[in-house]
């Protein structure tokens, strides 16, 4: 697909989106918004070209941090916004938080001392959020300002955009969000009115499928839209999962099944459980007689155990008689099989096969 | 060098009170709600505790977050009633992948403020998951603040790990390596501790660790003859070229018998607390003269006696 195919799908996702530009759309919403418009354009006078924007004095340092915070309040008092206009003004103080954390990397880069430098961040941070929200918002919110041409998608909302900031990094392009789009195997179709739920979708399938690339997962296009459609944005803790059952030899089916996909019936996985100790999907697939000694061993003790309680039990025995004859007598199969197929079973090393049974049968 | 072991149980240090009475090992536990073990392992056994430090328990968190939902705050209020136990606890590193990170602050670097904020003291160990210069240089900067800092196991396979390790040692720091309880890994590794499991999780799958001291290397050997994948296990004890060997370490330095290591698992813990009780003196005296500031055992006789556990092999 070329650069001139991915401006046709974006027209066509803004003509159905609101029939016009979206700048002029936002521009619009902002007026009708109960916002204080002078601090909305002081914001967008920095923003504009936030990432060479140089703050020069500690004064002008302090304006900046009081005009980011105004900002963030009046946000929190909009009301009757769609999310396009709020997914906007969260890329702009995204955008501003870059204006500072370039300055932070100035004054660390500057500072006398590591300890110096971290008592700057420490003050510079203690300024900026004032509440632990906006702490624990920072780190997406200056992820999205940094998508190449975000503003153009911020109809899809700010939430999305989170979810697409956390896997762009890792696409080299001029247009990320155009490549995930590709990636979700979107075509354009003039016949076709895609509403922003399908785009939407779209940009999710792509996002899944780029994360199972990333992490060399190949999963078929059937599953990858099944995964998609009952969890959405896949987390990469559960990509890690797969990916460790996968190294340990469990089929991909299963391990996608049994991570993202809801049990069926009668799934002959179903009994297959995850180890969160060693964060894999444990399937044993190993035959039954793996754990023969061990098991022999254990029953020994058993009836050993027996003699040194002095166990005598008082419901009927004929039960209990009739598995002791079947185990003595498959014992006794096992020991002619193994006997005349496994060289050296009656090695005379040992005391040999037949003289136990004679043993056993006195 | 300590090598701190997870994932003994309240079982494993009864079979070491009655096996190995006079064995000290260095503990690790994790932190996890209504979870009274480690408790009951300190007040019960504390004769065959060396050292016993905390872990926050967020890497159980991260792998089972449905089940185990504890916060930094639950770690800090326990912290504040137990925390006198523990030779040392390490902070709430939740966040492994350092996602929640920027130039202002981290996730990881918060929850260490929290701690201290709430009065935790003597500080947490910070753990470091990133071995990027600035953070390696302010932990230079700060030893007499943080003594000890802990290096997270996402890090350790890093090409700058051991030197970094060594930048801190040489600066005065006491390093944590996480998850290393290989012998290739720990010789000349210029670490004061590190930790491992390899106890569970090898003894789950039916299997224990011990030294092949003509390899110079830790090998394993199973008592299933075959693995999960239905192939026959490489490893078997019976056709192991060093069985004998362990046969012998299993009854003249573990003293139990081959059986019970063949049908419990518990035993096979029992096994490999000792073999790295062992390795962790081992490695002491291989590396002491590249760490000379972490001499600490003047039991030479003990010392001898280790050294020649594996040479008699």
């Amino acid at each position: 697909m070329t650069t001139k195919d991915y401006d046709i799908i974006f027209s066509k996702i803004i003509e159905t989106f609101q029939n016009e530009d979206i700048k002029s759309y936002i521009y619009k919403k902002l007026q009708e918004h109960p916002l204080d418009i002078d601090i909305v354009t002081k914001v967008l006078q920095k923003t504009v070209n936030f990432e060479n924007l140089k703050i020069n004095s500690s004064q002008e340092f302090d304006e900046l941090v009081n005009l980011k915070n105004t900002f963030e309040t009046n946000i929190i008092k909009m009301s009757n916004y769609d999310k396009a206009t709020r997914a906007f003004l969260k890329i702009q103080t995204g955008k501003l938080l870059v204006i500072f954390e370039n300055s932070l990397k100035e004054i660390k880069k500057n500072a006398k001392s590591r300890i110096k430098a971290e008592q700057e961040r420490i003050k510079l941070t203690s300024k900026l959020f004032v509440t632990v929200k906006q702490k624990d918002r920072h780190y997406d919110l200056l992820r999205v300002a940094k998508i190449p041409n975000v503003e153009n998608f911020c109809f899809l909302g700010i939430e999305l955009l989170i979810e697409l900031a956390r896997v762009i990094p890792n696409i080299k392009s001029d247009n990320p969000i155009l490549e995930i789009l590709y990636a979700g195997g979107y075509t354009y179709d003039s016949e076709k009115e895609d509403t922003p739920k399908d785009f939407i979708r779209q940009i999710t399938l792509g996002v899944n499928k780029l994360k199972f690339i990333r992490s060399n997962i190949s999963v078929p296009a059937n599953m990858l839209e099944d995964i998609t459609s009952k969890k959405g944005v896949v987390s990469g803790k559960d990509i890690e999962k797969v990916k460790k059952s996968l190294k340990r030899g469990t089929p991909l089916y299963a391990a996608l099944e049994l991570c993202f996909l809801k049990k069926k019936d009668n799934d002959p996985m179903q009994n297959i459980t995850f180890n969160p100790t060693t964060n894999t999907i444990d399937i044993d697939l190993s035959p039954s007689y793996n754990q023969l000694e061990e098991t022999c061993l254990k029953l020994t003790d058993m009836m050993e155990d027996i003699f040194s309680d002095n166990y005598v039990p008082d419901h009927s025995p004929e039960r209990f008689v009739s598995m002791l004859e079947v185990l003595h007598y498959t014992t006794k199969d096992l020991m002619d099989y193994w006997a005349k197929k496994w060289d050296k079973f009656d090695d005379p090393k040992v005391t040999p096969i037949s003289k136990i049974k004679i043993k056993a049968s006195n | 060098m300590r090598i701190y072991q997870s994932s003994l149980s309240y079982k494993s240090f009864e079979l070491i009170r009655e096996y190995a009475p006079d064995v000290k090992v260095n503990v690790l536990r994790s932190f996890g709600l209504n979870d009274n073990e480690t408790i009951r392992i300190i007040n019960d056994f504390s004769d065959n505790i060396n050292s016993i430090i905390l872990d926050s328990g967020v890497w159980s968190k991260y792998n089972n977050p449905d089940k185990i939902t504890h916060t930094v705050y639950d770690y800090a209020n326990f912290l504040k009633k137990y925390g006198n136990l523990f030779d040392f606890y390490f902070s709430y590193d939740e966040d492994f992948d350092e996602i929640e990170r920027s130039d202002f602050c981290s996730k990881n670097g918060e929850n260490q403020r929290i701690l201290e904020n709430e009065g935790i003291f003597p500080y947490p160990v910070p753990v470091i998951h990133l071995l990027e210069d600035d953070i390696i240089d302010y932990y230079c900067e700060t030893k007499d603040r943080y003594p000890i800092v802990a290096i997270g196991s996402n890090a350790i396979n890093k090409y700058n790990f051991r030197p970094t390790v060594k930048k801190l040692y040489d600066a005065g720091v006491n390093i944590h390596a996480f998850k290393i309880g290989s012998s290739k890994e720990l010789r000349g590794l210029h670490a004061w501790s590190s930790d491992c499991s390899s106890h569970a999780q090898w003894t789950k799958a039916g299997r224990c660790v011990f030294y092949d001291n003509a390899k110079e290397k830790d090998v394993d050997i199973c008592f299933r003859p075959f693995d999960k994948k239905r192939n026959k296990q490489e490893h078997y004890y019976l056709r192991h070229p060093l069985y004998k060997d362990f046969v012998w370490f299993i009854d003249e330095v573990v003293g139990i018998d081959l059986d019970d290591i063949i049908k419990d698992s518990n035993y096979r813990t029992f096994s490999n607390s000792i073999y790295f009780w062992w390795l962790e003196n081992f490695i002491s005296s291989e590396n002491a003269s590249i760490v000379p500031r972490f001499e600490e055992s003047d039991d030479a006789g003990t010392i001898e006696y280790l050294n020649t556990i594996f040479k008699r092999i």
